[in-house]
C-alpha cells in the first residue's frame, strides 16, 4: 500500500506539470488548429531564464516572475514571426514551421548554453520532508505540495478566465468557429496573442516548477516533455480544456504507475507507454477521452 | 533561351545522366576514399528521402517516423547477412534460428525492405486513422515505441549496446545501382494510376471518394511503400557504418531526413537531390568551419554547434521562402532520367540540331547585330515548327 | 520586401560559408578552446595523398565531439591534447619532427565521424587518431582506421572488448570498464563492509550497461549480494521515482546504491534518492566525475564514491605540472579526468615513437611503436600495451563531500 501511495504521489507530481504544458497545447490547437512543438521548449526557455535571474541575484520569486515575462515574450515573437503570416497556410506548413521553430530554439540554447546539463539549487526548504505516514515510508517534499497547489490554483484561475472573462469567451468563441467570432466583431489576432500568453505563462511555470523537482536541465529537455504533454492533451481531448487537464494527470498517473510495478527491464519501455496509450485511446475514441466530436468546448 | 535548353533531350541526357555517372566514376576510381564514403551516404540520402517524399509529398501523410523503419531496415538486413559465428560472437543469447538465418546482400537488402513494409503495416492500421498534426505526432510514437522494442530485446538485437561488424557491402557501385533502381520504381509509381489517384485525394479527399477512391486503401499503400524504401536506405546505412545501434534511429535521424524533404520539395521525387546534398555536403564542409576561420580579415572564433544552427536558420528561412524548397513541384530531375522524352529524344537527329543551335545563340549572344538578325530569323522558324 | 531580404541573408549565408569551407582545406590547425578565444588556423601544408610525411612533421588527427552529448567529456579532453601537442612542438616535437595537429568535431554523430576519420586519413594524411568519443563512435571510426591500417587512441571510451571489436590498431587510453567497476565493488565490499547492493542503471548505453554488469559480477564473486535492480531509458530522463519505490519496498534497505549513469544524471538521481530518505553510500564510475554534481546537488552529493582517472590532488609533479600548463592556457582548472586522458594521449605518442619507433612515422610504424609501449608514465598512471590495447592501470576513487570532490585511493585491481 505505501508503495503504491508513493507511486502515486510522484505520478501525480508528473501529471500535474504534464497538465501545465497539455492546457497551453490545448488553447492554441483550439483557436489555430495549430500544434505548437515550440510549446514544449518555452519550459526549457523558462528554465534557463530563471536559472540566469536567480545567478544574477534575484530572489526566488521574481526570479520566477522574470522568467515567466521572458519565456511570454519569446512565445508571442514566435507566434508574430513565425506562425501569424502561415495563418491560412494549410497544415502542412504549419506544422513544417512550428518543428523549425522547435529545432531552431534548441540550437539556439544549445549554442549559447552548451549542450551541458545544469540544475539550479532551490533553498533548502523545498527539500524538507513532510512524513504522511505508513509508519514513515511514505514522505513528500514541500517541493511536490508546492507543485500541487501551484497547478491546481493556475488551472482553477485559468479556468475563471475562460469562462468569465470578455477574452475567455471570445477564445471559446473563436475555437468553435472563428468565422463566425470574427463577424461577431471578435479581433482574432488578439484573442490569439492571449492564448499565447496565457499558454506561454503556464509553460513557464511548469518549466521552474520541473527543474524545482527533477534538478537537471538543458537545452533539448523542452521537446519530449512537450511531446508527452501534447500527447495527454490528444487523449484527454484537444481543444478541450478540462480534457488536457485530466488527460496531463492521467498520463503522469498512469506513466509512473506503469513505470513502477513493471519488471525492472521494462524500464526502457516507460516513455514508449506513454505513446502506447495515446494509439490505443485514439483507436477508440478518436477525439479524446473528454472531446466532443464535432463543435468544441472549452 | 534557357528554358529551350532545359528542354531539350541532350541536355537532360548529358545534365541529368551523363555528367553524374562521369562524376560517380572519377570518385570511385581516382580520389580517396573519405570521398567516397560521403558520395555514397548522398546517395543513401536520395533514396531515404525519396521514400518520405511518398508519404509526406505525394500522399498527403505527414509522417516524421522514417528513421524508425531506417532503424528496422538496418537490424534485419544486418543480422541476415552476418554469419552465424559472428552474431554469435556479437550477441549473446541470440537464438539459433536468427543465427543461422543468413542471405547474401541483395535478398537480404529486400527482405530488410519487407520487414520495413510489414511494420508499417501493425502501426499504419492505428496512425493512419488520424489526420494532420496528430498523425504527425503519433508517427513520433512510433519512433519512440520502435526503439524501446529495439533496445530491450538484446538477445535479438544486443540491445542498446548495438551491433558492429557487419561488412561494407554499400560501395559505390551497389548504392548506385540501388538509388537508381528505386527511384525508377518509385517513379513509375508516381506517374500511374495509383500515382493519380493518390494526388487527387490529397487535393480533396471527399470529391475522391465520391469518384470511388477508397482513401484508405492508397494511404496504407504509401504508407508501406515509404517504408520499404526507408528500411532499405536503412540497410545500405548499415553495411556504410559497419556499426548500428537503436539511439541512431531516432529523433534526429528523423528530422534529418525531413529536414532533406523540406529542404529539396516535399512534393516531387526529384527534390531528394538538392535536399539530400544540402543536408549532407554541407556539414563536411562546416566541419572546416568550426574550427574558426577567417573571412576578410575577421577572425571568427570557433563556433562549436555552427554547423546545427545555420542549418535550422536555413531551414526556416526556406520555409519562409520558398516552401516548395529547391524543386518546388517540378519533377525535372528524375523525369529527365527516366523519361521516354530524354531516351527517345536521343534518337532523334533534331534534339541533336536544336541543341547545337541554342548553344550557338547562347554563345553569340549579344555580339553581333548581324547575328542578332539571323536569331530573330531562326526564332520564328523555331515558333513556327513548334506551333505546327 | 520581406521575402528579399530573407533570399539575400540566405545568399550571404551561403557566400560566407563557402568561403569558410574553401579557405581552410585541410581543416586548420586551429585551437579548440574552451573558453572562446582562439588563435587563427596555422593553416598547415595540406596533403592530398596518403604518402608518409617527410621533411620533418609528424601529422596527427584529432577526432573531438565537441558538440552533442559527449562534449563534456571530449572538450577537455581536446584541449589537454591540445596543450600536449603545443608543449611537445616548443621541445622540439618527437625526434626532432614537429607535429602537424589536424583535427575536427564529430558532433557526436555517428556517421559524421566515420567519414571524418575517413577524411583525416585520406585527405589529411593523418598517421595516428586521438580522441573518437563514446564507444559506439569509437568503434565505428575504429574499424574505418583499422582498414587502413592507422592505430587510433580512443581517450573517453572504457569499452573493455575495442580491441576484439575492431582490431590491433585499435587502443584505449583509459581503463577499461571491468576495471573500473571491479575497482569499485572492492572498496565497497572490503573497505567499507557493505555486503548488499541495488543496482540502478542507465539501460541505453554501452557503457554503464557494461558497468553494472561488472559490478554486479565482482561484487557477487566477493560474497556480496544484489538486492535488486531498475533501469531506466535516458530520454532526458530525470524522474527516478520507480526505481526509488522499488527500493523502498524492499523488506530491508541495501547496504549500498550503485548507480550506472552519466554526469547529467547526477545531481537529479542523487537528490531524488536523498529526499526520499535514502542515505546509503552511492557508488559510480568515471562518468559521474565532475565536481558539478557536487556543487549543484550539495548535502545530497555527500556519501557518494566513485571511480576515475586521476587525482588532481596529487603532488605527482605529472599531475601539477599539468594542472599549472593547462590553467594557465585556458584560465581554469580542468573540468574532469579527461584532460588528463586527452594529454597524455599526446604524450603517449611521442614516447612510443622515440622509445620503440626506429624512427618510422609511417602509420604502420607508429601502431607498432604503440604496441610495444611498456612503461609509460603520464597524468593518468602507467600505461602498457604489452597485455592488450585496454591498460590496466591505478584507480582512483573518489568521494563527494560538502560540494567538492575528495580523493580517497588508488588501487591496480587485479583482474
Amino acid at each position: 500500500m505505501d508503495f503504491f501511495a508513493g507511486s502515486l504521489i510522484s505520478g501525480l507530481q508528473l501529471g500535474s506539470i504534464y497538465a501545465l504544458i497539455a492546457i497551453g497545447y490545448s488553447i492554441v490547437y483550439g483557436i489555430l488548429r495549430l500544434i505548437n512543438f515550440a510549446h514544449g521548449d518555452l519550459l526549457m526557455v523558462a528554465t534557463y531564464g530563471a536559472w540566469i535571474l536567480i545567478a544574477r541575484g534575484l530572489s526566488l520569486p521574481f526570479a520566477v516572475i522574470g522568467s515567466v515575462l521572458i519565456t511570454v515574450a519569446f512565445g508571442l515573437v514566435i507566434e508574430r514571426a513565425a506562425y501569424r503570416p502561415l495563418r491560412d497556410a494549410g497544415e502542412e506548413a504549419t506544422l513544417i514551421t512550428s518543428l523549425a521553430v522547435s529545432i531552431f530554439l534548441q540550437n539556439l540554447f544549445l549554442m549559447v548554453f552548451t549542450p551541458k546539463n545544469r540544475a539550479f539549487a532551490l533553498p533548502g526548504f523545498f527539500s524538507e520532508k513532510l512524513v504522511l505516514g505508513g509508519a514513515g515510508s511514505i514522505t513528500i517534499t514541500n517541493m511536490s505540495i508546492v507543485i500541487f497547489v501551484v497547478t491546481g490554483g493556475l488551472i482553477a484561475a485559468v479556468s475563471l478566465i475562460i469562462k468569465k472573462t470578455r477574452l475567455g469567451i471570445a477564445m471559446r468563441a473563436c475555437a468553435e468557429n472563428s468565422t463566425a467570432a470574427k463577424l461577431m466583431g471578435v479581433n482574432l489576432n488578439a484573442v490569439v496573442v492571449f492564448a499565447f500568453v496565457v499558454g506561454s505563462a503556464l509553460a513557464a511555470v511548469a518549466g521552474v516548477l520541473y527543474s524545482g523537482q527533477y534538478v537537471s536541465f538543458n537545452p533539448s529537455m523542452g521537446f519530449m516533455i512537450g511531446i508527452k504533454a501534447f500527447a495527454a492533451a490528444v487523449i484527454g481531448g484537444i481543444g478541450s480544456f478540462a480534457g488536457a487537464a485530466a488527460g496531463g494527470v492521467l498520463l503522469g498517473v498512469l506513466e509512473i504507475l506503469f513505470a513502477c510495478y513493471l519488471p525492472e527491464g521494462a524500464g526502457v519501455y516507460q516513455t514508449a507507454f506513454v505513446f502506447l496509450v495515446l494509439i490505443v485511446v485514439l483507436l477508440f475514441k478518436p477525439n479524446g477521452l473528454f472531446g466532443a466530436a464535432e463543435g468544441r468546448r472549452s | 533561351m534557357a528554358k529551350a535548353l532545359f528542354a531539350n533531350p541532350l541536355f537532360k541526357f548529358l545534365a541529368v545522366v551523363a555528367a553524374p555517372v562521369a562524376a560517380l566514376l572519377y570518385i570511385y576510381i581516382g580520389v580517396a576514399e573519405y570521398y567516397q564514403i560521403v558520395v555514397v551516404m548522398f546517395m543513401i540520402n536520395v533514396i531515404l528521402t525519396a521514400s518520405l517524399n511518398i508519404t509526406n509529398g505525394f500522399a498527403g501523410i505527414f509522417s516524421m517516423g522514417q528513421a524508425g523503419f531506417m532503424g528496422i531496415g538496418a537490424y534485419a538486413g544486418s543480422l541476415l547477412t552476418m554469419t552465424a559465428e559472428l552474431k554469435f560472437s556479437r550477441i549473446p543469447g541470440i537464438p539459433a534460428w536468427l543465427a543461422e538465418a543468413h542471405l547474401p546482400f541483395i535478398p537480404a537488402l529486400v527482405a530488410a525492405g519487407l520487414a520495413g513494409a510489414a511494420v508499417a503495416v501493425v502501426f499504419g492500421f492505428p496512425v493512419l486513422r488520424a489526420k494532420g498534426h496528430y498523425l504527425a505526432v503519433m508517427t513520433l510514437g512510433m519512433i519512440i515505441i520502435i526503439k524501446a522494442v529495439l533496445d530491450n530485446n538484446a538477445h535479438l538485437t544486443n540491445g542498446a549496446k548495438g551491433i558492429s561488424g557487419m561488412e561494407r557491402f554499400s560501395t559505390l557501385p551497389m548504392v548506385f545501382a540501388v538509388m537508381i533502381v528505386s527511384l525508377f520504381v518509385l517513379h513509375r509509381m508516381t506517374k500511374s494510376a495509383f500515382g493519380r489517384s493518390m494526388a487527387a485525394i490529397r487535393s480533396d479527399a471527399d470529391a475522391a471518394a465520391s469518384l470511388g477512391i477508397n482513401a484508405t486503401k492508397y494511404r496504407m499503400t504509401a504508407f508501406v511503400v515509404s517504408a520499404f524504401f526507408g528500411a532499405v536506405g536503412g540497410s545500405l546505412w548499415a553495411h556504410l557504418q559497419q556499426t548500428i545501434a537503436p539511439s541512431l534511429f531516432y529523433f534526429k535521424e528523423s528530422f534529418s531526413i525531413l529536414e532533406m524533404s523540406v529542404l529539396g520539395g516535399m512534393g516531387t521525387l526529384s527534390g531528394a537531390f538538392p535536399g539530400a546534398a544540402i543536408v549532407t555536403f554541407l556539414p563536411q564542409f562546416l566541419a572546416n568551419a568550426e574550427n574558426g576561420f577567417r573571412v576578410f580579415g575577421f577572425t571568427v572564433p570557433a563556433l562549436n554547434g555552427l554547423s546545427n544552427i545555420v542549418m535550422s536558420v536555413i531551414f526556416i528561412l526556406v520555409i519562409i521562402r520558398w516552401r516548395g524548397g529547391v524543386m518546388r513541384s517540378s519533377e525535372y530531375i528524375v523525369d529527365a532520367m527516366f523519361g521516354r522524352d530524354t531516351w527517345a529524344g536521343l534518337l532523334r537527329k533534331e534534339t541533336y540540331v536544336d541543341f547545337w543551335n541554342i548553344l550557338r545563340e547562347g554563345l553569340f549572344k549579344n555580339n553581333n547585330p548581324h547575328r542578332l538578325e539571323e536569331k530573330s530569323k531562326q526564332e520564328e522558324k523555331d515558333h513556327e515548327k513548334e506551333n505546327r | 520586401m520581406k521575402k528579399k531580404i530573407v533570399s539575400t541573408i540566405m545568399a550571404a549565408l551561403l557566400a560566407a560559408l563557402a568561403l569558410a569551407g574553401c579557405s581552410s582545406p585541410s581543416g586548420g590547425a586551429g585551437t579548440a578552446t574552451g573558453n572562446g578565444s582562439a588563435e587563427a588556423p596555422a593553416g598547415g601544408s595540406s596533403s592530398e595523398a596518403a604518402t608518409p610525411a617527410d621533411g620533418g612533421t609528424i601529422i596527427v588527427g584529432g577526432l573531438w565531439q565537441t558538440t552533442g552529448f559527449m562534449a563534456d567529456y571530449e572538450i577537455p579532453g581536446s584541449e589537454g591534447f591540445q596543450l600536449a601537442v603545443d608543449e611537445i612542438n616548443a621541445a622540439g616535437g618527437i625526434d626532432g619532427k614537429q607535429i602537424e595537429y589536424v583535427f575536427y568535431n564529430g558532433q557526436s554523430e555517428l556517421d559524421l565521424n566515420s567519414s571524418l576519420i575517413a577524411k583525416l586519413i585520406d585527405v589529411d594524411g593523418a598517421k595516428v587518431v586521438a580522441g573518437l568519443g563514446d564507444p559506439n563512435s569509437a568503434i565505428a571510426s575504429g574499424t574505418v582506421a583499422q582498414s587502413k591500417g592507422v592505430a587510433t587512441l580512443a581517450t573517453s571510451s572504457t569499452l573493455p572488448y575495442t580491441q576484439e571489436r575492431v582490431g590491433d590498431t585499435a587502443f584505449l587510453v583509459p581503463f577499461g570498464d571491468n576495471i573500473q567497476a571491479y575497482a569499485a565493488a572492492e572498496y565497497a565490499y572490503k573497505d567499507l563492509g557493505l555486503h548488499t547492493a541495488y543496482v540502478v542503471t542507465d539501460s541505453t548505453d554501452e557503457y554503464t550497461l557494461s558497468l553494472s554488469k561488472f559490478f554486479s559480477e565482482h561484487f557477487t564473486n566477493l560474497g556480496g549480494e544484489i538486492i535488486g535492480e531498475a533501469t531506466y531509458d535516458d530520454n532526458g530522463y530525470t524522474d527516478f521515482s520507480p526505481a526509488i519505490q522499488k527500493v523502498k519496498a524492499l523488506d530491508a534497505e541495501p547496504d549500498a546504491l550503485f548507480f550506472a549513469s552519466f554526469t547529467e544524471q547526477g545531481p537529479p538521481i542523487l537528490k531524488q534518492f536523498r529526499d526520499a530518505g535514502l542515505g546509503q553510500p552511492v557508488f559510480s564510475g568515471d562518468g559521474l566525475d565532475s565536481v558539478e554534481i557536487a556543487e549543484i546537488a550539495g548535502e545530497a552529493a555527500n556519501n557518494t564514491y566513485f571511480t576515475t582517472h586521476v587525482d588532481y590532488t596529487e603532488s605527482n609533479s605529472k599531475v601539477t605540472d599539468f594542472l599549472a600548463a593547462y590553467t594557465e592556457k585556458y584560465g581554469a582548472e580542468p573540468a574532469n579526468a579527461f584532460a588528463a586522458l586527452g594529454y597524455d594521449a599526446a604524450y603517449l605518442i611521442k614516447y612510443a615513437i622515440e622509445t620503440n619507433g626506429n624512427g618510422d612515422t609511417s602509420a604502420e610504424g607508429i601502431k607498432n611503436a604503440l604496441d610495444k609501449v611498456t612503461d609509460f608514465e603520464g597524468v593518468t598512471g602507467t600505461i602498457s600495451y604489452a597485455n592488450g590495447h585496454v591498460p590496466n592501470k591505478t584507480v582512483y576513487i573518489c568521494e563527494f563531500k560538502d560540494g567538492t570532490k575528495v580523493n580517497l585511493l588508488s588501487v591496480v585491481p587485479e583482474v
